[in-house]
């Protein structure tokens, strides 16, 4: 019996053809139930289903094939080469050779002591910024989308060029701050650029201004929307109960942006902890001035790029996957688990 | 039936383009092709926007070698310099690998030449009866270890930066004080770089006596250890090295450096270059070393105004007449080149020949690196200090071979830590030394 058109999937281009060749030839294999019993329907129609997920992984295999070209595959390299080492002209495996003499060189730990230091100090500063900011915008009636641009366009620049710019203004002899110091009288001014203490005025004082500066516009709107995703109702349960402005904003506001906030801390560590363009354009190899701009990244492009050990770079990037994926894994069993939690006692309540 | 039509169609297009692109090819070796890896030189004539100087494109270069040597095809692969994975030296290892080129400009020909990857020169040298060495002392200044003979002669130097002591006779003169002489000692520099600092009495601005690019303050740091008598170490019979900064000359050095710091701006050590209004007369340094053929020639060509005023002394050296970074630029043939003696021929021509010499000057404003090189280049001789600019690189020390290795990077931080005052000087050359012994304890016998 032939099946009527339409019987099979639209997506299966011959399915009638199939069960006709099958019908006109008359012969069976030997396993081959007869048709028209339950197990070959099902088996004509695992088929089918085959046939018509086929097209979709055509369409994911391309994206796929470049994943695995450009990010596993030197991965994978990247791991491999971590435990060789040049010599002479080819490779030779050493073991944990690389990681030990990363361990016990004097570069790496204070590569990452600058690391979290700029990281924190970048974070402490913009992610309150740009609450406050980001409420006051969420007053603003007229305006508000030009606004929206202009705090946003310094992340949408390059931070090579926003570095240059920095250079221009934070020289510590004839830069735009300094000069204007100068013009003011201020005969003693920071040394920005040429000072590596840790300080307000130093070196690491310098780019995370330049930081906040470049992706203050970024935490805004991330926090604005936020902001605007609060129920209203809240706002007037709170106005009729005569709650004062603080109270509003310490009882409704910031308890609901914590979601907002812990994302933007966790993708903020993340940019932190892989911070590299605006540094290297300012410090250099090495981290001018004394190392003091000299994050794990920069480290790894010295190294990897400047003095041609790609074997050690390669060491470097594993430790510094390693790390990220402790501070993942941390933050998914502390502050995610408890927002996650958390919502889902709160779905449980409704 | 249209899918095996279609999948035939394919890859018959892909045989025809592989054969053509195979076709087209000329290995090295064939019709006297002579392959050249150059380096930052620009690819078309074009007009320098500050001097209005012409400045020729590499096409110039190559049509000046065929016209003196037709029997060779030279082709010549300009690269930029590049950074990061794109970089000079990356681009360099690849094409090395692939022995895509005979001849290469080459600044870390010393690493190639350890690892027998380079052609000792000394082989043609000898076989070579017209061979003139116009290099004068820069060719012993080039030899380095290699597998087979501790001084061996891996490249030929094409042309080369200078490292001298540019000083502001106008600021010398508002103070009166004596001009700096040709050979400067650090006493001489130490005493003047004081008096000049201050208010100047005919301007009234503010004036400093000396200058360092922090940045770079390193080559400064190594020729004033020389003109102390420091010497970094020296490269052993089995190819590793041997480096001491922490000796008590290179601790005097430091203290030496920390100490004229204070004349100074005070953002030198952020700096990597000339200072504000260097080469105009709102120059306020008056003694400015390290400097560099980029910053100066090319003004003072242009503008003869500023030839009085922007005087050149030599580089800080040694007791045994050497001091200072060496910036030559180093041709070197690959073991891998099938056409060497053509490439030999290539290789003294574009090293030593006077149309050579004169392209790289204008072109890149590099100096000519033989004996004679002011002849050829007639805007570099009407110079006052031409002597000096042109006879620099025959006093400088030979390349260091650490010099883009991490005992390089790991003498920088402790330098700028203690012009930074973070660090006293004996603590900065010994974490430097620390630093260095580590990456000391890692090297293999070549």
């Amino acid at each position: 019996m032939e099946p009527t058109a339409g019987t099979g999937s639209e997506l299966d281009p011959e399915p009638a053809a199939g069960a006709v060749s099958h019908l006109s030839s008359g012969a069976r294999a030997p396993n081959e139930a007869a048709p028209g019993l339950p197990f070959e329907r099902a088996r004509r129609g695992n088929r089918r289903r085959w046939r018509s997920e086929l097209v979709w992984y055509g369409f994911v295999g391309p994206p796929f094939a470049l994943l695995v070209l450009f990010v596993l595959y030197p991965t994978f390299q990247t791991f491999r080469q971590s435990f060789y080492q040049q010599v002479g002209t080819h490779q030779a495996f050493a073991g944990l050779t690389q990681f030990r003499q990363l361990f016990e060189g004097g570069d790496f730990f204070p590569a990452l002591k600058n690391t979290v230091i700029l990281g924190v100090a970048y974070l402490a500063i913009v992610i309150p910024l740009a609450v406050v900011l980001a409420s006051l915008l969420n007053r603003v009636r007229r305006g508000a989308t030009p606004l929206k641009v202009i705090y946003f366009m310094p992340q949408l620049t390059s931070s090579v060029a926003v570095a240059i710019i920095f250079y221009y203004i934070f020289e510590p002899d004839w830069g735009l701050f300094n000069g204007t110091l100068h013009r003011f009288g201020v005969s003693s001014t920071p040394l920005w650029l040429a000072d590596p203490r840790l300080g307000f005025t130093g070196s690491r004082a310098a780019v995370t201004i330049l930081a906040v500066w470049a992706g203050l516009g970024y935490f805004m709107l991330i926090v604005l929307a936020g902001l605007q995703a609060i129920p209203i109702d809240l706002y007037e349960a709170a106005a009729m109960d005569g709650a004062s402005s603080f109270l509003v904003w310490r009882s409704i506001t910031l308890p609901s942006l914590r979601p907002t906030l812990v994302f933007l801390i966790l993708t903020g560590a993340f940019d932190a902890m892989s911070r590299f363009g605006d540094l290297w354009t300012l410090g250099g190899p090495g981290g001018s001035p004394a190392g003091s701009l000299q994050s794990v990244v920069v480290l790894l492009f010295q190294t990897g790029f400047v003095s041609q050990d790609m074997n050690e770079a390669a060491a470097i990037a594993v430790v510094l996957f390693v790390l990220m994926l402790f501070v993942t894994y941390a933050s998914f069993k502390t502050i995610l688990a408890s927002e996650f939690g958390g919502r889902r006692r709160r779905r449980g309540a409704k | 039936m249209r899918r095996k039509i279609s999948v035939g169609l394919i890859a018959a297009s892909i045989l025809a383009v592989t054969s053509v692109g195979a076709s087209t090819a000329k290995p090295n070796g064939t019709q006297n092709v002579v392959k050249v890896m150059m380096i930052g030189y620009p690819d078309k004539d074009s007009t320098d926007p500050v001097t209005g100087a012409k400045v020729p494109g590499i096409g110039q270069l190559q049509s000046a070698f065929e016209k003196a040597n037709p029997s060779i095809n030279l082709q010549i692969i300009n690269i930029p310099w590049g950074s990061g994975a794109t970089s000079y030296s990356a681009k360099t290892d690849a094409m090395m690998k692939a022995g895509d080129a005979c001849l290469y400009e080459m600044p870390g020909a010393q690493d190639y030449g350890r690892q027998g990857q380079l052609v000792d020169l000394d082989s043609f040298i000898k076989s070579d009866k017209n061979f003139k060495n116009v290099w004068g002392a820069e060719l012993n200044s080039s030899r380095s270890w290699g597998p087979n003979n501790p001084k061996s002669l891996f490249y030929l130097p094409d042309n080369t930066g200078v490292r001298v002591i540019n000083w502001d006779a106008q600021i010398f003169k508002d103070y009166g004080v004596a001009p700096l002489s040709l050979h400067p000692t650090l006493q001489e520099i130490q005493q003047k770089a004081a008096k000049l600092t201050g208010t100047d009495p005919k301007t009234g601005q503010q004036t400093y006596g000396y200058w360092f690019q922090g940045k770079y303050a390193v080559w400064q740091f190594m020729a004033i250890g020389d003109a102390m008598g420091a010497s970094w170490g020296q490269t052993n019979p089995n190819g590793t090295l041997t480096i001491h900064f922490n000796t008590p000359q290179y601790v005097k050095a430091m203290k030496w450096f920390v100490m004229m710091s204070k004349y100074a701006p005070k953002g030198a050590l952020a700096s990597d270059t000339m200072p504000d209004g260097f080469m105009t007369n709102q120059n306020v340094v008056g003694i400015i070393p390290e400097g560099e053929q980029g910053y100066f020639i090319a003004p003072l060509v242009a503008n003869p105004g500023l030839r009085s005023r922007f005087r050149t002394s030599y580089n800080l050296h040694g007791p045994n007449g050497h001091g200072g970074v060496n910036t030559v630029s180093p041709l070197a043939m690959a073991q891998n080149c099938n056409n060497k003696p053509a490439a030999w021929t290539a290789l003294k021509w574009l090293a030593g020949s006077p149309q050579a010499e004169t392209y790289y000057f204008q072109a890149a404003g590099r100096v000519p690196v033989t004996i004679t090189g002011a002849l050829t280049t007639p805007g570099l001789s009407a110079l006052p200090d031409a002597k000096v600019i042109v006879g620099s690189p025959q006093h400088a020390d030979p390349v260091y071979p650490w010099a883009a290795d991490d005992p390089r990077w790991a003498l920088q931080s402790a330098l700028e830590a203690a012009l930074a005052g973070t660090a006293t000087p004996q603590q900065a050359l010994a974490q430097a030394q620390k630093k260095t012994n580590q990456w000391l304890a890692e090297q293999k016998p070549a």
